[in-house]
C-alpha cells in the first residue's frame, strides 16, 4: 500500500478544446499556491490531479483549503496501491463497513488489465461479501461505494467517497475586473460570484475620512482578506470622495446626491480599472433594491462607463439568496458591523428612485470642477495588497 | 482636544497616576506577605476599602474589589439568585452588562421580567408595580443611566419590592451614579450596588461590589482566599490605591453645582438649534443624551474627533444592530436614534470647553444638513 492521497478533479476545464492547457496551468498554479502553506506534493498526470505526502494531521486543513479553489469539481480521498487484485481487496477490505449495503465501481484507464471494469467489480464485491457476511449488495441507493481507479502505471486508487469542491472556473482565467468594494453584504458576493468564472480581482472602496472612521476602513479590508480565500490575491485600492461628497452637498439637488455621487464613483472606477489593467467594472447592485439601484438609477449611472462593461452578478438575485452566499463565504458577520459608510455621510431626505439623464447632467453641471475633483480622487488612491 | 465622553471612561487623574506609579515603583509587595512590606500594602488596600465603604455609607466589610462593573454586576447574577425559584426584574434600561445577564438567565430557564421605561427615561413604576410578586427573587434596576443620565429613585424601588417579596434581593448598578449623586446603600437599602473605576478618573480594571451583611453570596474566584475568600487572587494593588485616590479627588472636587451650571447651558444650545434631548428631567446633569434627526451620530462624531471633540453615541456601534435598546424603551424613534449623541462631563469638566464644543457640534451637524 503506498498510502492515503486526495485526488482532485476539475469541472469546467474539461470542456476546453484547444486551449485547455491555457486553463489547466492557471488551474495547477492556483493550487500550488494554496497548499505551499503544507509540506506536500502535488502530482500532475493527464486529467489527474493527486496531493501526496501530507501529514496525516494536515489531511482536514489541505481538505477545506481545496474547497475554496475555483476550477476543482470534485475531490476524494483515497488509498494509492498497485493495481495487484490482493492489494485492491486488502484495500477495499479497511475502508468498507462490515454491515449495511454497498456497490463497487470501477474505471480501468488501463485497458490492459486482465479483469475489465464489470468483471473487475463483481469479482470485488464477491470476495467483499465473502469476507463481511453482513454486507449486501445495492447498485441504486448503496450507503457505501467503493470505487476503484485503475490507472495505466500499473497502480490504483481506491476510494469511497466524493467532496464536492467550489466548481467554476480557475481564477485568472478570464482576466481581471474591478469590484467596486463597499462594505455591505451584496459586494463581496458579487466579487465572489465573478471570481468563480474565473475573474481575478482588484478592489475598490470609497471612503469619507474625516466622516468615516479608520474602523469602517479596516472592516472592509477584511472582507476583501475574507474573499481572498477564494479569489486569490486581491489589490485593495481606497479613494477618498470627501471633496467630490461635499461639493455635490453644496451645490446640488439634494434628491440627487447619491445619484451624482455613484456616477462619479463609476467615473472613477472607470479610470481606477484602466489604470489597473482591469477589463470590466464589478458591483453589487441587485434590481431594485434600494432607490439607488431602479433600473432608471441604474441606466443613469451605467451611462458614464463607456469603454468598460460593467457587470452585475446580482443583478436577478433576492436579498436572502444574496445573504445565503454571504454566509457561505463568511462574510456575512463583517459585512453587518454597523460603521456608517460614504452612502450616509449627506442623507437625502428623498432620494431620487427615477433620475434621468437630462436632469441630473444639468445638477453636475453646477459644480465648478467636477473632472478636477474626479482626477484628484483617482490620482489619490491609496494601495493595500492582500 | 475636548473630550465628551466621561460616561465611556475618564482620563486618570494626575494623583492617581502618581499614586499607581508608587505602587508600582515602591509598594509592589505581595499585599499576602508576611514581612513589613507586604503587610503595608494590605493595610493601603483595607483603607481604600473604608474610602470607598464611607462614600457609599457602607461598612467596609461590605466592599469587594473586583476587575470592574462588569465583574460586579456577573457575579452578582451568577452567584446571587443561584438555585432560586421565582421570578427576576429588570428594567428596560439596564446596561449591558446587566442586561445580558439577564437575558442569560433566561435562556437557562428563569423567567425574566423586563420593566418598561416612561417616555422621560425613568423607570415606570407603575408597571414594576405589576410585575414584582411574592415569587419574586431578585430585582436589579440601574441607578443613574448610562445612556441619558437620568437617575431612577431606588430607594423607593427597593421599599416597595421588599413590602411584595421580602426575601427579594435587589441590585443597582450604581456606576455612572457613583461619586456624581448620593449613593448612600444603607438609604436606598439595596442588597448588592456595583461601581467601578474608571467612570472617575481611576484606571480600567478595578472595581467594586457592595454585597449587605448578612446576605450571603457565592464565591466569584477559589483561590488564595484574598477579599475575604469571596474573589481570590493576588489583588490589583495599584487599582485599588488608584481607586481610593480618585474617589478622595471626587469628593474633594466634584461640584454638582457647576456641573449643573455646565448641563443647563449645553441643553439650552442644543435645543435652541432644534435638537431634541432624552431624559431632560431628574438627571444627574453628568450625562445628556441629544437627537439630531435626520444625521447619523457616527458620521457627525467622526466630522467632531476631526475638530478635535470627542463625544459618544446613542447608537451603539459595540452591537450588531445599529440601535440603542435604552432610547427604543423610551420610545424614541428610529431616525432620532440614528441621530443620537451622548455628552458626559467628569469632575474636571470647564463650562467654556463645553460651550465652544457645543457650538461646534452645532455647526457640524447643519453642515450634515440638519
Amino acid at each position: 500500500m503506498f498510502g492515503k492521497v486526495i485526488v482532485l478533479r476539475y469541472g469546467e476545464v474539461h470542456l476546453k478544446g484547444k486551449n485547455r492547457d491555457y486553463f489547466e496551468n492557471i488551474l495547477v498554479k492556483n493550487i500550488r499556491r494554496k497548499l505551499s502553506q503544507f509540506n506536500c506534493e502535488l502530482a500532475i498526470s493527464r486529467g489527474r490531479y493527486v496531493v501526496k505526502s501530507f501529514a496525516e494531521a494536515d489531511e482536514k486543513h489541505i481538505i477545506e483549503t481545496l474547497k475554496t479553489i475555483f476550477g476543482l469539481y470534485s475531490m476524494s480521498v483515497a488509498y494509492h496501491v498497485t493495481s495487484f487484485y490482493d492489494d485492491i481487496l486488502k484495500c477495499a477490505l479497511s475502508i468498507v463497513p462490515k454491515k449495511g449495503s454497498f456497490r463497487v465501481t470501477v474505471h480501468r484507464a488501463d485497458k490492459s488489465y486482465p479483469l475489465n471494469s464489470l468483471e473487475l467489480s463483481a469479482k470485488l464485491g464477491a470476495d467483499l461479501l465473502e469476507n463481511y457476511p453482513k454486507l449486501e449488495v445495492d447498485l441504486h441507493n448503496p450507503d457505501f461505494t467503493v470505487n476503484v481507479d485503475i490507472r495505466d502505471d500499473k497502480t490504483a486508487y481506491v476510494y469511497s467517497s466524493v467532496i464536492m469542491c467550489a466548481g467554476g472556473m480557475p481564477v485568472g482565467s478570464a482576466g481581471r475586473g474591478l469590484l467596486l468594494l463597499s462594505g455591505g453584504i451584496d459586494s463581496p458576493v458579487a466579487g465572489y460570484t465573478m471570481s468563480k468564472r474565473g475573474l481575478a480581482l482588484t478592489a475598490l472602496h470609497f471612503h469619507s475620512y474625516p466622516y468615516t472612521s479608520e474602523r469602517a476602513r479596516n472592516k472592509v479590508v477584511e472582507l476583501a482578506k475574507k474573499l481572498s480565500t477564494y479569489c486569490g490575491k486581491i489589490t485593495f485600492l481606497c479613494v477618498s470622495a470627501t471633496e467630490i461628497q461635499e461639493n455635490i452637498h453644496k451645490f446640488c439637488d439634494e434628491s440627487y446626491m447619491i445619484t451624482i455621487l455613484r456616477r462619479c464613483m463609476m467615473r472613477i472606477a472607470e479610470k481606477v480599472a484602466i489604470k489597473y489593467n482591469c477589463g470590466c467594472i464589478v458591483n453589487g447592485e441587485s434590481l431594485g433594491q434600494v432607490a439607488s439601484q431602479t433600473l432608471e438609477s441604474i441606466t443613469v449611472t451605467n451611462d458614464c462607463v463607456k469603454s468598460l462593461p460593467v457587470f452585475r452578478p446580482l443583478i436577478g438575485m433576492d436579498k436572502q439568496e444574496i445573504v445565503d452566499v454571504a454566509y457561505k463565504i463568511d462574510t456575512y458577520e463583517t459585512s453587518i458591523l454597523p460603521y456608517e459608510d460614504c452612502c450616509t455621510v449627506f442623507l437625502p431626505k428623498h432620494p431620487v428612485t427615477r433620475p434621468t439623464i437630462e436632469r441630473v447632467v444639468i445638477e453636475e453641471e453646477k459644480i465648478p470642477n467636477l473632472n478636477e475633483l474626479i482626477d484628484t480622487a483617482v490620482e489619490n488612491i491609496e494601495t493595500v495588497k492582500i | 482636544m475636548i473630550y465628551l465622553d466621561n460616561a465611556a471612561t475618564t482620563k486618570a487623574h494626575d494623583c492617581v497616576v502618581s499614586a499607581v506609579a508608587k505602587v508600582l515603583s515602591e509598594d509592589y509587595f505581595n499585599p499576602s506577605a508576611l514581612y513589613l512590606h507586604g503587610t503595608n500594602v494590605k493595610t493601603q488596600i483595607e483603607q481604600a476599602r473604608e474610602t470607598i465603604a464611607t462614600q457609599l455609607k457602607v461598612n467596609a466589610n461590605e466592599i469587594y474589589f473586583t476587575s470592574g462593573a462588569t465583574e460586579s454586576n456577573t457575579w452578582v447574577f451568577n452567584s446571587a439568585i443561584k438555585n432560586k425559584k421565582g421570578n427576576v426584574v429588570i428594567s428596560a434600561g439596564e446596561h449591558a452588562s446587566v442586561f445580558n445577564n439577564a437575558v442569560n438567565l433566561k435562556s437557562k430557564g428563569v423567567e425574566v421580567r423586563i420593566c418598561p421605561l416612561t417616555n422621560d427615561g425613568r423607570i415606570d413604576f407603575n408597571a414594576l408595580k405589576n410585575l414584582v410578586d411574592n415569587n419574586t427573587t431578585f430585582v436589579s434596576v440601574i441607578h443613574c443611566s448610562n445612556e441619558t443620565g437620568v437617575i431612577n429613585d431606588i430607594a423607593q424601588v427597593v421599599a416597595y419590592v421588599k413590602s411584595v417579596s421580602p426575601n427579594c434581593l435587589v441590585h443597582s448598578d450604581g456606576v455612572q451614579a457613583f461619586c456624581k449623586i448620593d449613593t448612600d446603600c444603607k438609604n436606598m437599602g439595596v442588597d448588592f450596588y456595583s461601581i467601578s473605576g474608571h467612570k472617575i478618573g481611576a484606571i480600567k480594571g478595578i472595581g467594586a461590589l457592595y454585597v449587605k451583611k448578612p446576605v450571603k453570596i457565592a464565591p466569584l474566584i477559589i483561590g488564595g482566599g484574598q477579599e475575604s475568600g469571596m474573589r481570590s487572587g493576588t489583588e490589583n494593588v495599584a487599582g485599588i490605591i488608584g481607586f481610593k485616590t480618585a474617589v478622595e479627588y471626587y469628593a474633594k472636587n466634584y461640584d454638582i453645582n457647576k456641573v449643573s451650571i455646565i448641563h443647563k447651558k449645553v441643553v439650552d444650545l442644543l435645543k435652541s438649534c432644534g435638537a431634541v434631548i432624552n431624559g431632560e428631567d431628574n438627571n444627574s446633569k453628568a450625562i445628556i443624551s441629544a437627537s439630531f434627526s435626520g444625521i447619523r451620530a457616527e458620521v457627525l462624531q467622526h466630522v467632531l474627533c476631526d475638530c478635535g471633540v470627542c463625544i459618544g453615541l446613542g447608537s451603539a456601534c459595540s452591537s450588531k444592530e445599529r440601535n440603542n435598546r435604552v432610547l427604543s424603551a423610551m420610545n424614541v424613534g428610529e431616525k432620532a436614534i440614528l441621530g443620537s449623541i451622548r455628552i458626559s462631563f467628569d469632575v474636571n469638566s470647564v463650562l467654556d470647553d463645553v460651550v465652544n464644543a457645543t457650538k461646534i457640534i452645532i455647526n457640524k451637524a447643519r453642515e450634515l444638513g440638519f
